[in-house]
């Protein structure tokens, strides 16, 4: 019962983590969503993280007041195919092995007006930091809040494609990262 | 000799060589292994130019299958074994069938595997099916199963004509072919 057991730790350090930090809510990994898409060939594709967590304490009348830390498990990443999935973890790309999370944390937030938001912060990923900036909505129902959004990011910023992998032709710059984030309690 | 129309025969050969084209394109991409840029580049280059023959071949066959309708086709020459016309319009029947069902295949396969369709590099087609992994692969092989069948109605269809041409020396294969050839011929 090995799997019971590695689940029960997970259960404990969540519990743990949303006692430690007492107004973040809790990500609702089931509801939640981190996707890409971008083109290869000229043929738009989709791709998602499997695996994420997110601290979060947002009020959507005090969005200053944000403070928001994303962590990307890296080697969950799907791009749709198994070959595939196995080549974006090796050294010319996510190099997963060395490097095995990306990290975003939300330095500045401001509402847009109409329900809309811009998250204002440093992504790092590959040993590479840059500020991204992301529009999202924010939904309220009950104690369910959901973030939703998108932001583009240049994967050769990143090295997310080393040597001859930097053909755009083959593989674009732009990646458009989509996000659902589905918290609960506040 | 009653001939099939102009347009009927254009039609009949370009699409033969596009059908050719995109086996040989398949072909060739089946066996590029992807183990640099330059081979992935390669590779999907080549499944793009397949995916583009066969939707052509598509609205092609659409095209055709119109003509036959309208314009019909030339009845079998006289004298001819009952059960070789019969078997001559099996055929016929089942690579009109494949030849629509082909790239419909395909157009499956490669929604269920999530690769849209870009035609040209202009034209997105809408996925005809959700992505799902386990089905694109299932219907990958019916994809390669149809392919062979239609190969080898296509091996059948022309052996027939090679012998009807060289053998019965009679004017079947020339109904088919452009006018001038047939005139050449006709010396």
């Amino acid at each position: 019962m090995k799997r019971f057991s590695f689940n029960s730790l997970a259960l404990a350090s969540l519990i743990a983590a949303a006692s430690l930090s007492a107004n973040a809510a809790t990500l609702n990994a089931g509801k939640s969503q981190l996707g890409f898409s971008f083109k290869q060939m000229g043929v738009p594709t989709e791709g998602r993280f499997k695996a994420f967590t997110a601290n979060v304490d947002f009020d959507a009348a005090k969005p200053d007041a944000t403070k928001a830390e994303f962590t990307v498990d890296l080697a969950s990443i799907d791009v749709g195919s198994s070959d595939g999935n196995n080549a974006v973890k090796g050294k010319d790309f996510f190099n997963t092995a060395s490097g095995p999370k990306a990290t975003f944390t939300a330095k500045s937030v401001k509402a847009l007006g109409g329900g809309k938001f811009e998250a204002r912060g440093p992504l790092t990923m590959k040993g590479v930091t840059r500020d991204i900036v992301s529009t999202f909505t924010a939904k309220t129902a009950g104690a369910e809040t959901t973030l939703e959004g998108t932001f583009p990011l240049q994967r050769l910023q990143f090295k997310i494609g080393e040597g001859a992998w930097d053909d755009t032709d083959a593989i674009a710059d732009l990646v458009t990262v989509k996000y659902k984030f589905v918290l609960n309690g506040k | 000799m009653q001939r099939y129309s102009s347009a009927q025969i254009a039609l009949h050969w370009l699409i033969a060589l596009l059908i050719f084209s995109a086996f040989g394109l398949a072909w060739y991409f089946g066996s590029v292994e992807i183990t640099s840029p330059a081979t992935f580049k390669l590779k999907g280059s080549l499944i793009v130019w397949h995916k583009w023959v066969g939707i052509t071949v598509l609205a092609l066959v659409l095209i055709r299958l119109v003509l036959r309708v309208v314009r019909g086709a030339p009845a079998a020459l006289p004298n001819q074994p009952a059960w070789q016309v019969k078997a001559a319009e099996a055929t016929h029947y089942l690579l009109y069938a494949l030849m629509v069902a082909l790239p419909v295949i395909g157009w499956l396969l490669t929604s269920a595997k999530g690769y849209p369709v870009v035609l040209f590099k202009l034209v997105q087609l809408p996925d005809l099916v959700g992505k799902d992994e386990a089905l694109g692969k299932t219907l990958q092989d019916v994809h390669e199963f149809a392919a062979y069948t239609l190969l080898a109605l296509v091996a059948l269809h022309a052996a027939a004509a090679i012998k009807h041409h060289f053998i019965d020396r009679d004017d079947t294969l020339k109904r088919m072919l452009p006018s001038s050839s047939s005139r050449k011929n006709g010396l």
